[in-house]
């Protein structure tokens, strides 16, 4: 991804409309495609793994100084809506507070991590999480750097497949394939 | 001051209600004893009756200053003492002629002057006589000096008050009209006088300005209105028929479309006198479909209703704004409607309803609602 900027993400974010909840159920449907598309893009470009309602204002997609619109909160609540039905974001709490960012699946996810362990010899080796997260060795990695409880909800999926084991020593997370 | 009773024939009068009885009550004026002894007195909303076999006499509620009551004593039981105002009001015939006292007492030889007390001075604070007063003798006297108080009666005097001015309003607009008619009639007389001098000078002037001075009569009115009288019950088919003729040249002005509180004004202007009403309007307006005219009755989804020109096209409408408002990037209500000359309200209607098909979008932010092209 090349592009560092919201507007580069998607010109919609200079179209004042785009942040107004369209009224016409054709036009609406098409502009929510394109919000959670941009939604997703930005997540990827940003890493970002979480998503908490509260900080929804400081949410840079969520606002755009230049044109002087931003999103009112019933507008983001039907977004997420949306992202949650398309299984792009999962609730942490019950009160739909905070959530993850799902840019890719879990089970895409726990594709990725586990061939890049493959393809690194890393099967059976004891790992810890801060060493696979921001260790030197996973630099390359898509995962490198992704938030922590994202990563926990990946293993997770691993360990049902039988392809991991998560324990936690000391307070320090380990985990290690099969 | 015995002489303000008055004879009575103690039927109780409009609204006036009884509070409470009592027997064996005598009258005093001042400390003096009366011939009136041990009656039947009534207090009621506007006065105290007292009554025997022999004789009926009231004592106004409004007459009283204050009640007191004087406590028994070895020669006499309880009374009750009222003072009364000497008051400006000419005398009504009662059983004294005159009296040196400032006061009438009634003595309770059957008790009850404590009940019969607290009662008066209550009724002599809520002074309802007041109220009942005003209905026999309509609003011009009482209004004045009547003053608004709290509670049910409170609350319908009120009313009763806004009906009266309500009434005085309505009648004065109407007189207003009738003189505003009036007027009318004589304008058109004058342009009329005016048609027929024209006509007599025509040598006189060049013919540009005979043609000038035509269509400025022209503008100021209809030749030969259509009312009611004329013609009866084709009346509203046939005001249809000049509605439609005398909008159809507006309406082509206008880019096609009116509201039909646009064309009352215009169409009211142009016939100068015999004004039509917004109903006939309305009923006249009705009719325009079956005749087959030129303009119709149109009601936009917003309820609004406006008169177009039957042939206008309504996509072809639809895709003029769609092109407008991709050339001017984005639009307001407002500016479509000074750009198109029609009224706002209908400049939003299109919008809107181009939005609904799918060919504009809008900004609804602090700085009012905008419409874009649909680039979604």
């Amino acid at each position: 991804m090349s592009a560092t900027k919201i507007s580069e993400l998607s010109w919609f974010h200079d179209f004042p409309p785009f942040f107004t909840l369209q009224p016409n159920l054709d036009t609406r449907r098409k502009q929510l495609d394109a919000w959670c598309s941009l939604i997703l893009d930005y997540c990827r470009m940003k890493k970002v793994c979480t998503f908490d309602v509260n900080d929804a204002s400081k949410f840079p997609p969520f606002f755009n100084a230049k044109i002087n619109r931003q999103l009112d909160s019933n507008f983001i609540q039907v977004i997420l809506e949306e992202l949650r039905s398309r299984g792009n974001i999962e609730w942490e709490d019950k009160s739909k507070r905070r959530c993850l960012v799902l840019w890719k699946s879990p089970e895409e996810w726990a594709k990725t991590i586990y061939q890049w362990i493959t393809a690194h010899g890393m099967n059976g080796t004891v790992c810890t999480f801060y060493e696979l997260l921001h260790g030197d060795d996973t630099r390359s990695a898509e995962f490198h750097n992704i938030d922590p409880q994202l990563f926990r909800r990946v293993l997770g999926e691993l360990e049902k497949r039988g392809q991991a084991t998560v324990f936690a020593d000391n307070g320090t997370e380990g985990v290690k394939f099969s | 001051m015995a002489d303000r009773l008055a004879w009575t024939d103690g039927q109780l009068h409009m609204g006036e209600t009884i509070i409470t009885t009592q027997t064996g009550v005598s009258i005093y004026d001042g400390s003096d004893k009366t011939d009136y002894q041990k009656g039947f007195i009534t207090l009621t909303t506007n006065r105290i009756i007292w009554k025997d076999n022999s004789a009926q006499m009231e004592l106004p509620l409004s007459v009283i200053i204050f009640s007191e009551k004087k406590d028994a004593s070895f020669t006499s039981k309880a009374r009750l003492i009222c003072a009364v105002s000497r008051g400006q009001e000419s005398k009504r015939p009662g059983p004294f002629a005159s009296s040196r006292h400032d006061e009438i007492q009634f003595e309770f030889r059957d008790g009850g002057c404590n009940d019969f007390l607290r009662l008066i001075q209550e009724e002599l604070v809520k002074k309802r006589w007041l109220l009942q007063a005003i209905k026999p003798t309509a609003a011009t006297t009482t209004t004045s000096d009547r003053t608004h108080r709290a509670g049910i009666s409170g609350i319908e005097s009120h009313i009763q008050h806004q009906l009266n001015t309500q009434q005085q309003s309505i009648s004065s607009a109407f007189q207003d009209l009738n003189k505003l008619m009036q007027q009318a009639k004589e304008m058109v007389t004058i342009s009329k006088t005016i048609t027929n001098k024209i006509q007599e000078k025509r040598s006189d002037l060049t013919s540009d300005e005979t043609i000038r001075f035509r269509s400025y009569l022209l503008s100021l009115g209809i030749d030969n209105p259509v009312t009611k009288e004329s013609a009866g019950s084709q009346y509203h088919v046939s005001l249809a028929r000049e509605l439609a003729s005398v909008l159809e040249k507006a309406l082509k002005d206008t880019n096609g479309i009116m509201t039909l509180s646009d064309a009352f004004c215009r169409i009211n202007r142009a016939r100068g006198y015999e004004l039509i009403s917004p109903d006939d309007l309305l009923n006249a307006a009705v009719h325009m479909e079956e005749l087959d005219l030129p303009v119709r009755l149109r009601v936009l989804s917003s309820g609004i209703k406006s008169f177009e020109l039957t042939n206008r096209n309504e996509k072809k409408d639809l895709q003029e704004i769609t092109e407008l408002v991709k050339t001017m990037k984005s639009m307001s209500a407002d500016q479509l409607a000074n750009t198109l000359g029609i009224p706002v309200i209908v400049a939003r209607e299109r919008l809107t309803t181009a939005e609904a098909n799918g060919s504009l979008c809008r900004d609804d932010s602090i700085e009012g609602l905008r419409f874009y092209p649909n680039l979604f």
